[in-house]
């Protein structure tokens, strides 16, 4: 885990083994910083859950079958006013603008028991973006209003 | 052969225990893609037995992620289509509001202890 400081903001940056074991030490981390950063149980849970949500997205669907599938990188910016997450990925892209919210507990009656992660990612962050990065990785951006 | 007194797979141990009819999953850590496929494989013979009562504890549950959710509806689905009734209780509260978001709650009614849950599993009748 990497630290950068200035006065404006704190960065961090975690780099995890593309691996549904890594999920765990990912929680971890994104708990202890979002309530080093000011946020209350409740909002750092939220945090939490969104970033478990993306980064099990990466494992299933961006990555799939592939062996051995490739790191996750999560970098945290902390500011004054909000808690800013990036999460890089080599896997294949997925429309996030053709994304809808399923219909509850429509969604559940219709015999669906999987799409409910980018959904949860929406309702716990203020903002949530996905673009590719200069160098062609996956950036699911997201962000936290305090 | 006596069933184990624990299943213990990655930050998740699973103690199965019986009240009356019903068979009592007690949930301690977190249900997440780490550990899935273990969970509901342990559950589910449960909810394949013909009329099953299954009830998962979450009293000692720290994280539950969106694959943990869509669990919890195939374990219900099983039950029910095999003439039997599934449900949770002891939800803690940050993992309850999540299943409210997604409606979950509405479909399995989770019991806020463990005693009222068997109560209601132990029913005449009872199914999902």
């Amino acid at each position: 885990m990497t630290t950068q400081t200035d006065q404006a903001t704190r960065a961090y940056a975690l780099e995890v083994p593309g691996d549904a074991r890594s999920l765990s030490l990912v929680r971890s981390v994104v708990g202890h910083l979002s309530v080093l950063a000011g946020f209350e149980e409740l909002q750092a849970s939220k945090i939490e859950i969104a970033v478990d949500e993306a980064c099990s997205n990466i494992l299933e669907h961006g990555y799939g079958d592939v062996t051995p599938k490739p790191p996750i990188r999560v970098e945290f910016e902390v500011q004054a006013n909000s808690f800013c997450v990036r999460i890089y990925d080599q896997g294949d892209p997925f429309d996030f603008a053709a994304h809808a919210a399923p219909t509850f507990p429509d969604h559940w009656h219709d015999g669906n028991t999987r799409g409910v992660g980018l959904f949860l990612i929406k309702e716990c962050m203020d903002e949530v973006s996905y673009d590719k990065s200069p160098d062609q990785r996956n950036c699911l951006r997201m962000v936290k209003m305090r | 052969m006596p069933a184990p007194q624990e299943y213990v797979f990655e930050h998740l141990c699973i103690r199965p225990l019986s009240e009356g009819d019903v068979d009592v999953f007690m949930l301690e850590g977190c249900l997440d893609a780490g550990n899935l496929p273990e969970f509901e494989a342990t559950i589910m013979k449960s909810c394949n037995l013909p009329g099953a009562h299954v009830l998962v504890d979450c009293e000692g549950l720290t994280h539950l992620s969106s694959s943990g959710i869509g669990s919890f509806y195939r374990l219900f689905n099983a039950c029910r289509s095999n003439g039997g009734a599934f449900s949770i209780c002891a939800v803690p509260g940050r993992i309850g509001a999540v299943l409210d978001l997604v409606g979950l709650s509405r479909v399995l009614k989770p019991a806020s202890n463990r005693s009222s849950a068997v109560a209601q599993l132990s029913a005449p009748g009872a199914t999902s």
